[in-house]
């Protein structure tokens, strides 16, 4: 029987059965629709619930909505979040300085979730990067730029995901 | 207390005392029952009704604080009519309460919030209109959000029962029932940051950490009051490396549960602007800021080739800070090593005990029949001790005054005498002297009455306040308070400024005296002031404030080769000739020892590392010993253990001098000690203190016959003019003030160069 496995094997490696193999599934795929997307010229859609860069809003008034009570620091797991507060002149609770570590964040949102006014949110911005240490963190400026920028989106995926919350 | 009685508390046999409320017996056994109203160091109202309590055979549920025990009473605090009962009154509480929690001070530390997760439900069934309350202001010390109150009325009881003063008030009834000021001002008293700790809620909060952190996030540091001779425990709260708020630490012996205001916002100096951060040298007139090896270089060298030598500590210095000082100065060669910068009398010379104390334990003031103070307005001077001797007053102590001017007590003393300084002396001889006599005719005079009470009573005190150590005859007046009491078998105490002035005493910082009492040669602060020394050394003491008379000292320093200081906070460089400032670590960021009134040794650690380059003095102090080319001796641990050990060595008091009197017999005589936030420079450079009015009204007080004789009546300010200098000052006539003495605080930056109390002053038109 040993001669007759070895002619088996040679008779397929000759005739490249396994390469052809192979093709039938390449030839399959080169014809079927296609699961790929053309990054950045093309991407998925994300869900209204999804975790990027953080964005600090304000009221339409252009109000800032944080109202410094820090429950965002507090519940944060990476220790991401400082913030610094005083009684501003007109005597409201502000804050002065509102940093998030992006390094530091796992973009769990449980900072959103704490947020009794939803100033902190997350959009659903994930292209981001830094090109001096140091950058990633977050100013309380750099926050609110980045709500001002997108409010008009972050408004609408609250809308969407306000039913389940 | 009578008889023991037996409850049955949660189906617990209780032991508790007839009379005893049932949340007191409940606390004792750590059975938890809600309240907001209660509060164990005040009487009970039992107006918030969350305590409700089920006790069988009651017609409805019954107030827990208000509710004595009795004999078998059968109590169920967890029942289901307790907990309904509990449940209603919580709800009523939220009707009214904002849901402002997020930007609530008190949140996380709030008892409502606390409360309210066990007892409150999800939701309001209250869709109608809410409460507001506008917000009194309470002055720069307490921040007020009136919507928040529940109407506990503990700040209300609190001013009335221990502050003294009853400036805070419920008006209306009902739903229109508001907490505020009977007169439209801030609050005045000295312990007026107490009500932020008794607010159950965010209603009364403070002021100068007012929106700056939340309660979860402070470290908590144990520390101990830099300010008074008591050293009332406290909390510093710490975030980040900053002090933002105080609180006091439960010490039934020395506090309680209080803190006096000064200890409690004076941390706030250690953020002032002018802190001194980096060692500076003069440059002219400015200063430059130069590294701590050419500072220390430039120390040791002034000290090595400076010929005489005077330094002056402050008396809230650390142990370890005094011992250090005096070593280093004395090895350099140094004769005048003193704390006492206010006093003007050093006669007294070997007289004095080893060390100042009250003659009493601070808890003890009560079991006094008696208690005389002369020379203090003990309400500023002492916060702390003033509360308990006003509550001794209530127990049934005697309280004997006799000032040079009337002051605002919180409590009725049972005899005052306003006398002149002049006769100070005079009094006491003539109290001993009728004391000796024992004749027993009517009492009609002051003297004749306290010789007789001081001799009836079994235990009794005398004090000697700041105004009569500070008096130019101050030897005198302690050799005859001290006679005094050795006759009538009556305890003399002093009330020294400073948290320290018995460590200071025992480190050997007086010109007279090394560590542990030994007598030592020494030249004494007045002569020194007169034949100015080649070197000034000071430290934590301002020149321009801490000093019984600023002009002269200023022209010490004038006089002096140069100057060098220890400081935390930056002077004017053309103001104060500083030749070296060296950075010292202020209030919060000091460790060491201090040692109360009673002899109390109380450690403390550094609650926070202090700003810029500033390093802990006693290493500095012991760094430039080595550099001087002396052997410090003794390191940390073994330093304090060698100032205990001092303890034991005794000094017998000497002959008491025998010098007239020093002060001038004619003239208008100006009187005064160090206001309350005008004690240390801590205190000074404290904002929220300095906002209160007690720190800024600075006034004139004195007999409106006095005006008149100047031609000045119905004069709203007047100019004091004193070695040449002159200052306007807003009058206060006071028909009590002697005629012959002006009543004006010391220790006040503006005062500026007047010179010293107790001296003879001229007044005219503004």
């Amino acid at each position: 029987m040993r001669w007759l496995n070895s002619f088996l094997y040679l008779l397929r490696s000759l005739s490249l059965w396994d390469l052809f193999r192979g093709l039938r599934l390449t030839a399959r795929r080169l014809f079927s629709r296609k699961i790929t997307l053309r990054y950045p010229d093309e991407k998925t859609p994300k869900s209204p619930r999804f975790r990027g860069l953080h964005a600090l809003r304000r009221y339409p008034n252009g109000e800032e909505r944080c109202i410094a009570c820090k429950l965002c620091e507090a519940v944060c797991p990476a220790l991401a979040i400082t913030i610094e507060s005083e009684e501003r002149a007109d005597g409201s609770r502000r804050t002065t300085r509102y940093d998030i570590d992006l390094f530091k964040c796992v973009y769990c949102g449980f900072c959103e979730e704490a947020c009794p006014t939803d100033a902190v949110v997350e959009t659903d911005i994930l292209e981001f990067h830094f090109e001096r240490r140091g950058d990633q963190i977050m100013t309380k400026e750099d926050l609110l730029a980045v709500g001002d920028r997108y409010e008009e989106q972050i408004a609408e995926h609250r809308k969407k995901d306000a039913r389940f919350r | 207390m009578s008889d023991p009685v037996t409850i049955t508390l949660d189906g617990r046999t209780v032991e508790a005392a007839t009379g005893e409320m049932l949340i007191a017996v409940a606390d004792r056994e750590g059975i938890p029952i809600p309240r907001f109203c209660y509060h164990p160091k005040l009487s009970v109202a039992a107006n918030c009704r969350m305590c409700l309590v089920e006790v069988s055979g009651a017609r409805g549920p019954a107030p827990a604080c208000s509710t004595p025990v009795m004999d078998g009473m059968e109590v169920q605090t967890r029942s289901e009519l307790a907990r309904a009962a509990q449940r209603a009154t919580m709800e009523f509480l939220l009707i009214n309460h904002p849901l402002d929690c997020p930007i609530c001070d008190q949140g996380g530390e709030c008892e409502l919030q606390d409360l309210a997760l066990e007892y409150g439900s999800d939701i309001s069934r209250y869709s109608e209109a809410r409460r507001v309350v506008p917000d009194p202001d309470l002055g720069s010390l307490v921040s007020t959000d009136m919507t928040r109150c529940i109407h506990c009325t503990r700040c209300v009881r609190f001013t009335e029962e221990i502050a003294g003063d009853q400036e805070l008030g419920a008006f209306g009834r009902g739903e229109f029932m508001k907490i505020g000021t009977y007169v439209e001002r801030a609050m005045n008293s000295e312990l007026s940051g107490c009500v932020i700790d008794l607010c159950p809620v965010g209603a009364l909060n403070a002021r100068p950490s007012r929106m700056s952190a939340r309660a979860w996030e402070l470290n908590d540091h144990p520390g101990i009051g830099e300010h008074d001779g008591v050293g009332s425990h406290l909390s510093r709260h710490i975030l980040r490396g900053r002090q933002i708020r105080c609180v006091p630490r439960s010490e039934e012996t020395i506090n309680e549960s209080w803190l006096s205001d000064r200890d409690r916002f004076s941390y706030q100096a250690a953020s002032h602007p002018d802190r001194l951060c980096w060692p500076l040298v003069r440059h002219r007139d400015h200063w430059v800021r130069v590294s701590w090896e050419e500072a220390l270089g430039s120390a040791a060298e002034i000290l090595a080739e400076s010929g005489t030598k005077a330094g002056l500590i402050h008396p809230s210095s650390t142990v370890e800070e005094c011992f250090r000082f005096q070593q280093l100065l004395r090895r350099c060669g140094a004769e005048t090593v003193e704390h006492r910068a206010r006093m003007s009398d050093f006669r007294g010379g070997g007289q004095y005990p080893r060390w100042p104390t009250l003659g009493c334990d601070v808890d003890r003031i009560a079991e006094n029949d008696v208690v005389v103070l002369m020379g203090s307005f003990l309400r500023h001077d002492q916060p702390i001790l003033n509360h308990r001797l006003r509550q001794a007053m209530h127990s049934g102590t005697e309280v004997w005054v006799i000032n040079p001017a009337p002051f605002d007590w919180n409590f009725a003393p049972t005899e005052e005498v306003i006398l002149s300084p002049r006769q100070w002396l005079t009094l006491l001889q003539s109290v001993e002297r009728a004391h000796a006599s024992k004749a027993k005719e009517a009492y009609a005079r002051f003297s004749d009455r306290l010789a007789q009470r001081l001799g009836e009573a079994d235990n009794a005190l005398f004090w000697l306040g700041p105004l009569a150590l500070n008096h130019p005859d101050a030897s005198l007046l302690y050799a005859s308070a001290h006679n005094l009491c050795k006759r009538t078998g009556t305890r003399l105490g002093t009330l020294p400024e400073g948290a320290n002035a018995p460590g200071a005493w025992l480190a050997g910082c007086v010109a007279h005296r090394g560590p542990g009492g030994k007598a030592v040669d020494g030249v004494d602060l007045p002569s020194r002031l007169e034949e100015p020394p080649d070197l000034w050394v000071f430290y934590g003491t301002d020149p321009a404030c801490d000093v019984s008379d600023p002009a002269q000292m200023r022209q010490a320093l004038a006089a002096a080769r140069k100057t060098v200081g220890f400081q935390s906070f930056v002077p004017d460089p053309q103001h104060l000739p500083y030749d070296l400032l060296l950075p010292v670590p202020t209030v919060g960021e000091r460790g060491g020892h201090l040692i109360n009134l009673e002899g109390r040794w109380q450690s403390m650690t550094p609650a926070v590392s202090p700003p810029g380059e500033v390093r802990d003095g006693t290493e500095v102090l012991v760094e430039l010993l080595r550099m001087t080319g002396h052997d410090p001796g003794f390191s940390g641990v073994s330093l304090v253990a060698h100032c205990r050990g001092l303890e034991a060595r005794a000094v017998v008091p000497d002959k008491p001098p025998k010098d007239a009197g020093r002060l001038p017999e004619k003239g208008l005589l100006r009187v005064g000690s160090p206001s309350i936030y005008q004690q240390d420079p801590a205190t000074r450079h404290a904002h929220a203190l300095q906002q209160t009015a007690l720190a800024q009204d600075l006034a004139l007080r004195l007999h409106p016959e006095t005006l008149n004789e100047r031609g000045l009546k119905d004069a709203t300010h007047a100019c004091l003019s004193q070695n040449g200098s002159s200052l306007k000052l807003p009058l206060v006539v006071d028909a009590q003030v002697p005629r012959d003495c002006v009543y004006l605080p010391t220790g006040d930056v503006r005062l500026g160069l007047l010179g010293a109390a107790f001296s003879v002053v001229d007044l005219h038109d503004a």
